[in-house]
């Protein structure tokens, strides 16, 4: 999609939001679109009346309610909309044919071409609808609906039984499972989140509850891994296998398992971990000593260590560097390969990699304004609000999206430019 | 007491005045112990699904290693009686041994070590009866013993024994089944949250114009988490919030996911990894959304 970007034109001044306010009762979900030339939201033109504005111009269709704004890579905006007592989704400007009692989670795929939502029917009960064709079993209830990696498949939680209120037994029947394309798994458990897709889309993890309410374990395709445990965290795919690594808490403290066998050293907690695009190295938050956090590469932690939080790691797309970011002694900070950025900040974004791997961008908060940090360095523009950075194929330029005296600009500059 | 409760109450005055004298129970472990009968599902009707190598396993399970520690803790006890009188049971119970902090862990725990683990599952409807409904986990007990004998974490263990054997009181049964199923103690599925949320913002307009119910707001300074029974039966809280947040000029959001309910009951059944998959579920969202601070009712 990148090619269609351009990244020629340094700076377009592309609306004034500041003069939208006196048009509106209020503006929500302000969100650029990809290629930086849109800028949209939900607006309330009258009261209870919401509509899109996108660069200034409203769309025709009001709605009653209205959210979950994103943009595509088409740079079509997508957004859950309620009118007549239904939910629909808008794509562009058209709607889909099917609407529903409620619609939430709005999901796309990694080119965004499918969008998945969760579904609420007339008859009360729940499931999943993708690219406005809704499964055709649905449940008592639905959640977390998750997207394969090629956008044709969904996975959701679901409830298989109707709860009785107050029936304290019912629990122990095991209503919950995983519904895949509408299919519910043959097993069913005392609870189960936390579903993933395999990189091929061919198979669904998830975590789940097994024999009583204090034993845990990964079910890949509804089969149970044959090892149990007192906790276990979300599971991913090692991309291109059908191995699945979770965190798992054993006697001996959190660790890391790989389809049932444990593969790191055990930690107060182990959690969030991520496998390099290339499936040979393996991140996670690690907390080696209570009220301390850090990241482990492989089993190994990194030497600094800090006081408060730390965001899931995020591997370079050719797998050789890590970054996150990091909250100690109040301060939110940038680290690279356990390297700590000089400057600290009042918050910062996930860090963004340029395709090469040799560039980190992300955006962060100081004294109340924000600013695009590059390798380390601070960018001249304080802006009023900013959006993610996204690099250029070639890693030179990046695409800045900000707010900037009340307006939204677009800017394309070199690292050095920032 | 709110006008349901003293209705309740009179009613049980009304009711044991007909029956004349309420049935007595009588522990058959300690002839001292004697109660009322309480007709509980979560006591009565859980307990007759357990076998004893179930009951066997699940103590291992929990106290395990921890074992010997356990059994010296309540042999140091000196029987000074000092936790007794820091003990609202004990005290209102005209000062009955049986309400007493240190009975409470004799009767329970150290029984199951003195008989290697081998109980019964009436013994664990005593458990369940004597660690549920004659303590309310102040804590008290432990700060006044001199010797510094924790008692409230001896009656925890056995509080979480009873619930990995899903023998519960059944109110408390049921609050922590709707925590593991849907992590609020409300039972309250993702979109009837959402549904709620956009009833409210909708209905608060009336009392103050234009008033905005945030939802996801990436950046808010304040990210405000609700109690479960707020969107579920208190549903005017969340739009008083709202207007409180709108009338003080507060930047703020809430969630569209899951965990958005601050309550944490699975605690006071020692259910330790849905206490922890709450905390972290409210983190991740602070987290997710980036904001400053996290607001929580209570
Ligand atoms: S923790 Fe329980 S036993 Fe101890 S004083 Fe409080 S109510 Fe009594
Ligand atoms: S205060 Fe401590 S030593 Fe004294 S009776 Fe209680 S537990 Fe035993």
């Amino acid at each position: 999609m990148e090619e269609k970007i351009d990244w020629g034109t340094k700076e377009k001044v592309i609306a004034d939001i500041n003069s939208w306010k006196g048009r509106f009762i209020d503006i929500r979900e302000l969100t650029p679109s990809h290629d930086g030339e849109k800028i949209a939201a939900i607006v309330q033109p009258e009261t209870r009346k919401f509509t899109l504005c996108i660069n200034g111009k409203l769309q025709e269709n009001l709605f009653d309610r209205m959210y979950s704004l994103r943009f595509n890579l088409e740079n079509q905006p997508i957004c859950l909309v309620y009118a007549d007592f239904q939910w629909t989704v808008l794509v562009g400007d058209t709607m889909w044919e099917n609407g529903f009692d409620m619609m939430w989670n709005l999901t796309l795929s990694p080119d965004t071409k499918s969008i998945a939502v969760n579904i609420r029917t007339a008859e009360m009960t729940s499931g999943v609808c993708l690219n406005d064709v809704p499964w055709e079993n649905t449940f008592f209830e639905a959640s977390d609906v998750v997207i394969s990696p090629d956008g044709k498949r969904t996975a959701s939680h679901v409830q298989i039984r109707q709860r009785e209120e107050l029936n304290i037994h019912w629990f122990y029947q095991k209503n919950f499972t995983v519904a895949v394309d509408g299919k519910a798994w043959d097993n069913s458990f005392l609870t189960t989140w936390g579903a993933t897709f395999s990189s091929d889309s061919q198979h669904v993890a998830s975590v789940v509850m097994t024999s009583d309410a204090a034993t845990y374990s990964i079910a890949v395709d509804g089969i149970p891994w044959d090892k149990e445990f007192s906790g276990c965290w979300e599971p991913i795919f090692v991309p291109g296998t059908l191995d699945v690594i979770a965190p798992v808490e054993t006697p001996r403290g959190w660790t890391l398992a790989e389809n049932g066998a444990i593969i790191w050293p055990y930690f107060h907690q182990v959690y969030s971990p991520k496998v390099s695009p290339d499936g040979k190295r393996l991140a996670a938050i690690v907390v080696p000593e209570v009220g301390k956090w850090t990241v482990a590469i492989d089993g190994k932690p990194w030497k600094n260590i800090f006081n408060q939080m730390i965001f899931n790691p995020i591997f370079s797309p050719d797998g050789s560097k890590v970054a996150t970011i990091a909250k100690h002694n109040n301060k939110y900070l940038v680290v690279v390969d356990d390297k700590v950025w000089p400057d600290s900040f009042e918050n910062a974004w996930d860090p963004v990699f340029s395709p090469q791997g040799d560039k980190v961008a992300l955006r962060a908060e100081k004294k109340g304004k924000f600013f695009i940090v590059a390798n380390g360095k601070i960018g001249k523009t304080a802006y009023e609000w900013l959006w993610d950075p996204i690099f250029s194929p070639d890693g030179s330029k990046i695409l800045i999206r900000g707010i900037e005296n009340g307006k939204y600009v677009r800017r394309v500059l070199s690292i050095d430019e920032i | 007491m709110n006008e349901f409760a003293i209705e309740r109450y009179l009613n049980r005055i009304i009711e044991e005045r007909e029956q004349g004298e309420k049935e007595k129970y009588v522990s058959p472990y300690f002839p001292e112990y004697v109660r009322e009968v309480v007709p509980d599902m979560g006591l009565d009707e859980r307990v007759s699904q357990l076998t004893t190598e179930q009951i066997e396993r699940v103590i291992k399970r929990v106290i395990g290693k921890q074992t010997a520690r356990l059994k010296s803790i309540i042999e140091t006890c000196m029987h000074c009686g000092l936790c007794s009188d820091a003990c609202q049971w004990y005290i209102s119970n005209d000062r009955d041994p049986t309400y007493a902090p240190v009975a409470k862990i004799r009767m329970t725990l150290g029984e199951m070590i003195k008989r290697n683990f081998k109980v019964d599952p009436e013994f664990i409807k005593f458990c369940a009866r004597v660690v549920f409904t004659e303590c309310n986990i102040c804590h008290r007990c432990s700060m006044y013993c001199p010797f510094g004998l924790d008692i409230t974490a001896i009656i925890r263990l056995v509080r979480r024994i009873c619930f990995i054997l899903g023998v519960v009181p059944q109110r408390q049964l049921d609050q922590a089944q709707t925590h593991i199923t849907f992590l609020n103690q409300v039972w309250l599925s993702q979109n009837d949250y959402l549904d709620t949320l956009f009833w409210r913002e909708e209905e608060g307009i009336y009392e103050l114009k234009n008033l905005r119910i945030p939802i996801d707001k990436e950046g808010a300074e304040i990210l405000w988490f609700p109690l479960g029974a707020e969107p579920k039966t208190g549903v005017d809280h969340i739009d008083r919030f709202a207007k409180i947040m709108a009338v003080a000029g507060v930047d703020w959001t809430m969630t569209s996911k899951d965990t958005w309910d601050s309550s944490n009951m699975s605690m006071f059944i020692n259910d330790y990894f849905t206490m922890e998959r709450i905390v972290r579920g409210l983190y991740e969202n602070a987290k997710r959304l980036r904001v400053k601070r996290i607001v929580l009712t209570e």
